[in-house]
């Protein structure tokens, strides 16, 4: 291997492993600084990443019913309130005594120190709020799949491009979670708080369950299947607030949402590996059409297809497909399909990101 | 999982908190407590103990909220004040309980297990098991540090100040503790998994080329 001579000083270097330790949330510009900052080759790239965030660490979990129960066991917000009503005899609650102790001193410093009125900004409870509602986001990068765990142990697997965001401590808002293209979740069972997932136009309520939602911002129809256990779906409206109607979906059964029609259907899912294999990578199709195979593809893979025939998309067929690297699969298609195929290399674009590989399939004439 | 607030925000919190407010108190005591915990079951593996030690600490800051003063890492200002504790509380279970039965235990502070990490995607099983292994030999200090560094993210000064030796001396010792923990690991990507950093240095170093 090929390490420069002070690569265990790179390696110990505060500012470069800070860049290791955050490189997936770089943008791909940043991540190109920073190769460029440190010249790096390949192996010392791959060798300090192995080294530095090889093992992602899991610390003890608790729950949010564990945490409430620890901290009201300080018995602070006990204390103060009885103290508050032996003192003033009133039924004021602690918030507003709190509320009330904050303004006087918040007024005198703002009469003194008039320039200082932006920190002061700072105090307004809406920030604690937020705080509050601090949201943690997990992306999966376009080609690849992440699992996440969620602060009450409930597990979620990302496919390619898919992300879902949820609150990082929140009493009330705790088990609302927002999820963008496709997730599998396994939901720990909680009878009195249900978790609620929201995703393009549908919300899911779910206590404690194992299912799938493919709600691709680009799908016509977003689908959930259930494994295990039971979810409802309502319609989401256009401010985002639900609507009253829910629809019972049991195991083995998909919710879908036409968006075009914006209606919902319930129905038996005939095999449902389509909808879960892809958590174990693997991407299974039953009579499905070449064009929506192709459409599913270009979420996993980072790639674009052009059908230079349009009648190509009409073939339907079975497949399944394991982890297959793009350039396999093809091969496989061209086996059973009268079709060429040939692929132009992902470019740079002016905004220096990078655009999707592109694959040109055209009909072979020995198909016609 | 977040490991810090922002600066702006912690501020706010702990300032809130000076001032009386419950609500701040308790987001920064549900915020911090699995961490702390985390890091307190490590230097000590006794849980209940680790646990008492806890709530002591955060009552403690509460009951003399009015006297503290501007903290700059809260993260750090509550590890050092974990760690104090838990060492002192060590010291006197030495003197009361039979010196056997501690180090038995007493072993097992800072033993890393497979179980404690989730699988990243660039790492196959047996780097990731040789890595565990790695780690697991280096010294307790050595753990200690890592732990600090890698999984919360804290500055080697802050360090430092936690572990209670020289920032210098971190520094020095740290091309040491990274060479070992590298032992028998070389820059391979897994063959079998799409690397989309790999991928993108690729296109990097093509780019540049041109």
């Amino acid at each position: 291997m090929t390490y420069r001579k002070d690569f265990n000083d790179l390696l110990s270097d505060e500012e470069f492993q800070n860049g290791i330790f955050n490189f997936n949330f770089f943008s791909n510009e940043e991540k190109r600084a920073f190769i460029r900052r440190y010249s790096v080759n390949k192996e010392e790239f791959i060798q300090a990443r192995t080294i530095l965030s090889g093992l992602d660490f899991q610390g003890t979990r608790f729950s949010e019913e564990e945490l409430n129960y620890l901290w009201g066991k300080l018995g602070i917000e006990t204390a103060t309130t009885l103290s508050s009503k032996l003192k003033s005899g009133t039924m004021m609650n602690w918030f507003s005594k709190a509320a009330a102790i904050l303004f006087i001193p918040l007024l005198v410093t703002s009469v003194w120190l008039s320039y200082k009125t932006v920190k002061l900004e700072a105090f307004k409870d809406e920030n604690i709020d937020r705080l509050a509602g601090t949201y943690n986001t997990v992306f999966a990068p376009v080609g690849g799949r992440t699992k996440a765990v969620l602060p009450d142990g409930s597990e979620v697997w990302l496919n390619s491009g898919s992300s879902v965001q949820y609150p990082v401590l929140n009493d009330q808002a705790y088990r609302e979670v927002k999820l963008t293209g496709e997730g599998f979740f396994k939901v720990m069972k909680n009878p009195n708080k249900p978790m609620f997932v929201s995703a393009a136009g549908i919300r899911v309520k779910v206590y404690g369950t194992t299912f799938n939602m493919n709600a691709y911002e680009d799908n016509t129809d977003i689908e959930t299947v259930l494994v295990e256990g039971e979810i409802s779906i309502v319609k989401l409206n256009k401010e985002g607030k639900p609507e009253n109607t829910e629809y019972k979906v049991k195991p083995g059964e998909v919710g879908r949402l036409n968006r075009l029609q914006n209606t919902i259907s319930v129905a038996p899912a005939v095999n449902i590996d389509v909808f879960t294999g892809w958590v174990n990578g693997k991407y299974v199709f039953r009579n499905t059409s070449f064009k929506s195979i192709l459409e599913r593809l270009e979420k996993i893979h980072h790639v674009n297809f052009v059908l230079e025939d349009q009648t190509l998309g009409d073939y339907s067929f079975d497949a399944t497909f394991e982890d297959q690297n793009i350039d396999r699969i093809m091969e496989i298609f061209a086996v059973s399909l009268p079709i060429k195929w040939r692929s132009v290399h992902a470019e740079q674009k002016d905004d220096k990101t990078f655009s999707a590989r592109k694959i040109f399939i055209s009909k072979t004439k020995t198909g016609e | 999982m977040q490991e810090k607030f922002n600066k702006k925000d912690e501020d706010l919190l702990w300032k809130k908190m000076k001032l009386g407010d419950q609500k701040s108190f308790s987001i920064i005591f549900k915020f911090y407590y699995p961490k702390l915990y985390t890091y307190g079951i490590k230097l000590l593996p006794f849980s209940d103990l680790v646990r008492d030690q806890i709530q002591d600490l955060f009552i403690n800051i509460w009951q003399s909220r009015e006297a503290l003063g501007d903290v700059s890492n809260l993260k750090a200002y509550l590890f050092i004040s974990l760690r104090r504790r838990l060492l002192n509380s060590k010291e006197k279970r030495q003197h009361t309980e039979p010196i056997e039965s501690l180090s038995e235990k007493d072993y097992q502070s800072w033993l890393f297990e497979p179980a404690e990490f989730i699988d990243a995607a660039f790492v196959s099983s047996n780097v990731r098991e040789r890595l565990i292994k790695n780690l697991n030999s280096l010294s307790v200090n050595q753990r200690e540090i890592i732990f600090l560094r890698f999984y919360n993210q804290l500055t080697y000064s802050e360090i430092a100040n936690i572990v209670n030796i020289k920032e210098q001396s971190i520094k020095n010792n740290m091309p040491k503790i990274l060479q070992k923990l590298a032992e028998g690991i070389t820059g391979i990507s897994r063959e079998d998994v799409r690397d989309i950093d790999i991928m993108l240095f690729n296109l990097f170093l093509l780019f540049q080329k041109k």
